[in-house]
C-alpha cells in the first residue's frame, strides 16, 4: 500500500496540528493527513496546476501515512483532483504510488509557502491568515466563474 | 500697635532722612511697597527690629556700625562720627509717641570703627527738636509689651514661609502665648491660694495637737482631698478628650453624610461592572470566533484551493462515463473473470476479436479502491450535490467570513471598553469613595477612642464621688473630734479660713480653666473665618487645645504643612486673630483692674508673604489682607505683583516704591540680562513704573529712595 511523507517544509506548520505534542492553541487540523490535504490543495494553488519538483527531504516524524488513512478520512478523492487537476489525463488515477508521488510534491509548495508566510504573521494569528486566504480561493473561483 | 510714620536716618541702604507714612484712620489700612528684589525690603524689617529691641540677630556692639549707611561711612573722615537711626511715630490712644533709636561710631581707619553706641528714646519736635533718653526702660517696656520679641518675627516677617514658624509647635510662639495669658500668674496664685490653705492646716494640727483622733483625720482629709485634686485635674484632661473626641466624631459623621449626598460613585460603580461584563462578552465571543474559524480551516481540507481544477476532472470523469468504467459496473476482476470463462456473458463463445475488445477494456479499467474514489470525486464535482467541492468551498468560506465579522465586533466592544472603563477607574480612584473608606476607618477609629474615653470619665467621675464620699464622711468625724472649749473657736475659726483659700484657689484655677478655654474658642472661631472659605480644597484650620497652635486638617488627617500657600494663609490668619485676640484680652482684664499693660491693634509688616504660594492662595492672600487688619504694610517684589496686582491696586490705601539708584556698570550688567529691566517696572493703574535708575554722579555705592506712587 503506498504511503505519503510529509515534506521537510512541513515541521514549522506542525504546531497546527492537534495530534502534535506541543499543538498551539489555534491549531486548525485534526491529523497530519487534515494538514497534508491542506497543504496540497495550496500547492496546487500557488503552481496553478502545474508540475511540481519532487521535494528532497521528509520528515521521519511523524511517519509515513499510509493512503488508506486518506481513503478513510474522505480525502482521497480530494488528493485524485489533485493529480487530475495536473495531469489532465485519467491516467494517473491508475498509479496510486505516482498519484502520491505528485502530492507530496504539491504538499511541498504549500507547507514551504504556508511556512513562508508563518514567519510575517504571528503564531497566533495563523488561523485568520489561512482563513483569509482560503476566502480568496474562494472568492477567485467565484470570479472565474462569473 | 499702629505705626503713624517710619523714618529712617542714613539707616542701611537709606541715606539722608526718608519718612513713610502710613495712614491709620481707615477700618483697614493696606500700604502696599512696590519693592524689587535687593532694593532693600528685609531692610525695612531689620530697622523696626532694630528700634524695636535694640539689637539684630547678625550685628552686635562691634559690628552695629555697619547699619549706618555706606555712603556716610565712606564719606566720613577718619576720626569723625557718623550715625544712623531709625525712628516711629507710634498711635496709642488719641496720643502719639515717637521712639527713635539711633547707632553711632566714630571712624577709627578704612573700614575701622570703634564699638557703636545706641541710644534709644522719645523724641519730641515741637518746639524743636528733643530727645529723651529712656534710661529707666519705660518706652522699651512698653514696646515689649505691645509687640513681645517672640512674636516679632510673626508680625513683621521677611520673605521666608510663616508655616515654619508657626506650625509645627514651634516654642517662640507658644512661649509667647504662655506669657500673654500669664500663665506662669495664674499658676503662681493658684500656687499662693494652695500654700495659704495648707498654712491653716499646719496650724490646724498644731492646734490638735494632744487630739490625735482629729489629727488623725485631718491627715486622712489632707489624703483624700490630694487624691481628689489628682484625680480631678486627670478627669479634666479626659473631659477635654473627649470633647475633643466627640467634636472629631461629630465633624467625620458629617463629612460622611455630605460625600454620601448626591454621590455619583454607586452609578460609576455599576457602570463600570457593566463594562467589565461586556468586556468579558467581547472576550469570549471573539475566543469562540478564533476557535471557530480554526476548526473551519481544518475542515475546509484545502477545498477552495482546488476549485481550477474542477473543470478539468469533470472532463475526464465524463470520459471515464463514456466509456462506461465510471462508475466502476465492470471492474478488471470481473474482465479477467469473463475472459477466464468458456463463453462470454452473453453466452457466444470467445473468439479472437471478442477477447481483444475485453483486453482493451481491461486495460482502462480502475480498481476498486480507485473507483470509488473517483465516483466520490464525481459526485463532488456536481454542483446540484449538496456536499459538492463548488458548495463545501463556498460554506467555507462564508461560515469564515461569518467568524471573522462576530470576531472583528468582538474585538472592537473590546477596545470600545478600555477608555470608559480606564476613566472610570479613574474617576473612582479620584472618587469620595477612598474618602469615605478612610473616613469611615476613622470614624470606627474616634466612635472607640469616644466610647473608651467615656467610660474613663464615667469611672473617674464615680472614683472622684467616693472619694468626696469619703471625704464628706472624715469631715463629719472631724466635727465630732473638734478640740472643746476655747480652742473650739479657734478651730472653727482655721477651718472657716481654710475653706476660703479652698474656694479661692478653685476660683483661680477654673477661670485659668475657663480663661485657656474662651481663647481657644475665639482663636478657633476667628481662624476657621479667615482660613476655611479660602482653602478651595476642603481643609480646615484647627487651633489645638493645649498648644493653641495653627495646623491644617484635611480628611480628618493633621498636617504640619500642605504647601503650595494654604499654611501661608493659615499663618497669616493665625496671627492677625491672635492679635485681635490680645487686644481684646488685655481691654479685658484693665477693665477688670487687672492691668498687665496696653495693647492695642497691631500693624503688619509683610515682606513677600507671596514667596511660593499659588496663584489661588496668593490672591486669597492678598484678599484677607486687604481686610481684616487695621495696619499691614506690604512688600512686594515685581514676580508677585503681577499675581495680585488686582486684588491689592484697588484695596491699597496707599502705594509707595523704593526705587533704587545703581552704579552705570551696575545697570549695564543688569541689562544684559534682562535688557528692559522689567523686574525692576510695574505696571500699576495701566501705567508702567520703573523703579531703578542711575547712581547720580555725586554718589559713590547704590542706595534706595522711598517715592509715592500714588
Amino acid at each position: 500500500m503506498p504511503t505519503l511523507r510529509l515534506p521537510q517544509s512541513a515541521e514549522p506548520l506542525l504546531p497546527f496540528c492537534l495530534r502534535s505534542e506541543d499543538a498551539a492553541e489555534n491549531a486548525c487540523f485534526e491529523t497530519y493527513a487534515d494538514l497534508f490535504a491542506f497543504a496540497a490543495a495550496c500547492g496546487f494553488a500557488r503552481l496553478h496546476g502545474r508540475q511540481p519538483q519532487e521535494p528532497e527531504k521528509f520528515l521521519a516524524s511523524p511517519s509515513p501515512i499510509d493512503i488508506a488513512v486518506f481513503k478513510n478520512q474522505g480525502l482521497f478523492h480530494n488528493l485524485l483532483l489533485i493529480g487530475l487537476g495536473s495531469e489532465r489525463k485519467a491516467d494517473i488515477a491508475r498509479d496510486e504510488d505516482r498519484l502520491c508521488r505528485l502530492v507530496e510534491a504539491f504538499a511541498d509548495v504549500g507547507c514551504k509557502y504556508l511556512a513562508h508566510e508563518l514567519q510575517s504573521w504571528t503564531p497566533a494569528r495563523f488561523h485568520l491568515e489561512l482563513g483569509r486566504i482560503l476566502i480568496a480561493a474562494a472568492e477567485e473561483n467565484v470570479k472565474v466563474a462569473i | 500697635m499702629i505705626i503713624k510714620e517710619l523714618r529712617l536716618g542714613n539707616f542701611l541702604v537709606f541715606p539722608g532722612e526718608q519718612a513713610l507714612e502710613l495712614p491709620t484712620d481707615g477700618e483697614s489700612n493696606l500700604v502696599v511697597i512696590l519693592a524689587p528684589n535687593n532694593t532693600g525690603k528685609t531692610n525695612i524689617i531689620r530697622a523696626l527690629k532694630f528700634l524695636f529691641y535694640g539689637h539684630l540677630p547678625d550685628c552686635n556692639e562691634v559690628t552695629a556700625y555697619r547699619l549706618i549707611h555706606d555712603g556716610v561711612r565712606e564719606a566720613a573722615h577718619v576720626g569723625t562720627e557718623v550715625s544712623g537711626w531709625v525712628e516711629a511715630t507710634l498711635e496709642l490712644d488719641d496720643e502719639e509717641l515717637t521712639l527713635r533709636r539711633t547707632v553711632k561710631a566714630r571712624k577709627m581707619g578704612k573700614d575701622q570703627w570703634m564699638a557703636a553706641e545706641i541710644t534709644f528714646g522719645k523724641l519730641v519736635r515741637e518746639p524743636k527738636l528733643r530727645l529723651f533718653l529712656d534710661s529707666d526702660g519705660v518706652y522699651q517696656t512698653k514696646i515689649r509689651t505691645m509687640v513681645p520679641e517672640q512674636l516679632f518675627d510673626a508680625f513683621y516677617f521677611k520673605g521666608e514661609p510663616l508655616d515654619g514658624k508657626l506650625l509645627g509647635g514651634v516654642g517662640a510662639i507658644r512661649d509667647s502665648l504662655a506669657s500673654f495669658l500669664h500663665e506662669d500668674r495664674w499658676e503662681e496664685v493658684e500656687r499662693a491660694a494652695e500654700q495659704v490653705r495648707q498654712r491653716y492646716t499646719s496650724e490646724l494640727r498644731r492646734l490638735a495637737d494632744k487630739n490625735q483622733v482629729y489629727t488623725r483625720l485631718l491627715n486622712d482629709e489632707e489624703l483624700f482631698r490630694g487624691h481628689v485634686v489628682k484625680e480631678e485635674a486627670k478627669l479634666e484632661k479626659k473631659k477635654e478628650d473627649l470633647e475633643d473626641a466627640i467634636a472629631k466624631f461629630n465633624e467625620l459623621t458629617g463629612r460622611l453624610q455630605d460625600l454620601g449626598r448626591g454621590n455619583e460613585a454607586e452609578k460609576w460603580v455599576v457602570q463600570l461592572r457593566d463594562l467589565r461584563s461586556r468586556q468579558e462578552t467581547a472576550r469570549r465571543t471573539s475566543e469562540k470566533a478564533d476557535a471557530e474559524i480554526a476548526r473551519l480551516v481544518g475542515s475546509s481540507r484545502g477545498i477552495p484551493f482546488l476549485l481550477s481544477a474542477m473543470p478539468a476532472a469533470r472532463k475526464i470523469l465524463a470520459a471515464l462515463q463514456e466509456e462506461n468504467i465510471l462508475p466502476a459496473d465492470v471492474s478488471e476482476r470481473f474482465v479477467d473473470r469473463v475472459l477466464a470463462a468458456p463463453t462470454c456473458v452473453c453466452g457466444r463463445s470467445h473468439d479472437d476479436q471478442t477477447r481483444l475488445a475485453w483486453n482493451r477494456y481491461k486495460a482502462k479499467t480502475l480498481s476498486l479502491d480507485m473507483n470509488r474514489g473517483l465516483s466520490d470525486l464525481l459526485n463532488a464535482l456536481q454542483d446540484s450535490n449538496s456536499h459538492s467541492f463548488s458548495r463545501v468551498s463556498a460554506e467555507v468560506a462564508r461560515k469564515i467570513q461569518d467568524a471573522q465579522a462576530r470576531r472583528k465586533q468582538a474585538l472592537l466592544d473590546l477596545a470600545n471598553c478600555d477608555a470608559p472603563i480606564q476613566d472610570l477607574e479613574k474617576k473612582l480612584k479620584a472618587s469620595p469613595l477612598e474618602e469615605i473608606r478612610v473616613i469611615t476607618q476613622k470614624l470606627r477609629e474616634t466612635g472607640n477612642l469616644r466610647d473608651r474615653l467615656k467610660g474613663e470619665v464615667a469611672q473617674l467621675e464615680n472614683s472622684i464621688r467616693g472619694m468626696r464620699q469619703n471625704l464628706n464622711n472624715i469631715k463629719c468625724q472631724l466635727e465630732k473630734a473638734r478640740p472643746a472649749g476655747a480652742a473650739a473657736v479657734k478651730e472653727r475659726r482655721l477651718q472657716q479660713a481654710r475653706a476660703r483659700a479652698e474656694k479661692l484657689r478653685l476660683l483661680i484655677h477654673e477661670s485659668r480653666e475657663a480663661l485657656t478655654r474662651t481663647f481657644h474658642e475665639l482663636l478657633q472661631q476667628s481662624v476657621t473665618e479667615y482660613y476655611d472659605q479660602s482653602a478651595y480644597d476642603g481643609s480646615k484650620a484647627r487651633i489645638n487645645r493645649a498648644t493653641l497652635l495653627p495646623s491644617i486638617e484635611s480628611n480628618g488627617q493633621i498636617h504640619g504643612n500642605l504647601g503650595g500657600g494654604q499654611s501661608q494663609l493659615l499663618a497669616l490668619a493665625y496671627i492677625v486673630s491672635l492679635s485681635r485676640l490680645r487686644k481684646s484680652l488685655h481691654t479685658q482684664m484693665q477693665e477688670l483692674g487687672i492691668g498687665f499693660g496696653r495693647v492695642d491693634d497691631q500693624s503688619f509688616f509683610l515682606d513677600s508673604p507671596f514667596n511660593h504660594v499659588t496663584e489661588h492662595y496668593a490672591q486669597a492672600i492678598a484678599r484677607f489682607l486687604a481686610g481684616n487688619a487695621r495696619q499691614v504694610i506690604v512688600l512686594v517684589a515685581r514676580q508677585q505683583w503681577t499675581l495680585v496686582r488686582t486684588m491689592l491696586e484697588p484695596a491699597a490705601r496707599k502705594l509707595l516704591g523704593f526705587k533704587y539708584h545703581t552704579l552705570k556698570e551696575k545697570l549695564k550688567e543688569l541689562r544684559a540680562k534682562d535688557p528692559k529691566l522689567e523686574d525692576f517696572v510695574y505696571d500699576v493703574n495701566g501705567c508702567k513704573v520703573s523703579l531703578i535708575e542711575e547712581l547720580p554722579k555725586s554718589e559713590a555705592g547704590p542706595f534706595t529712595t522711598i517715592i509715592p506712587i500714588h
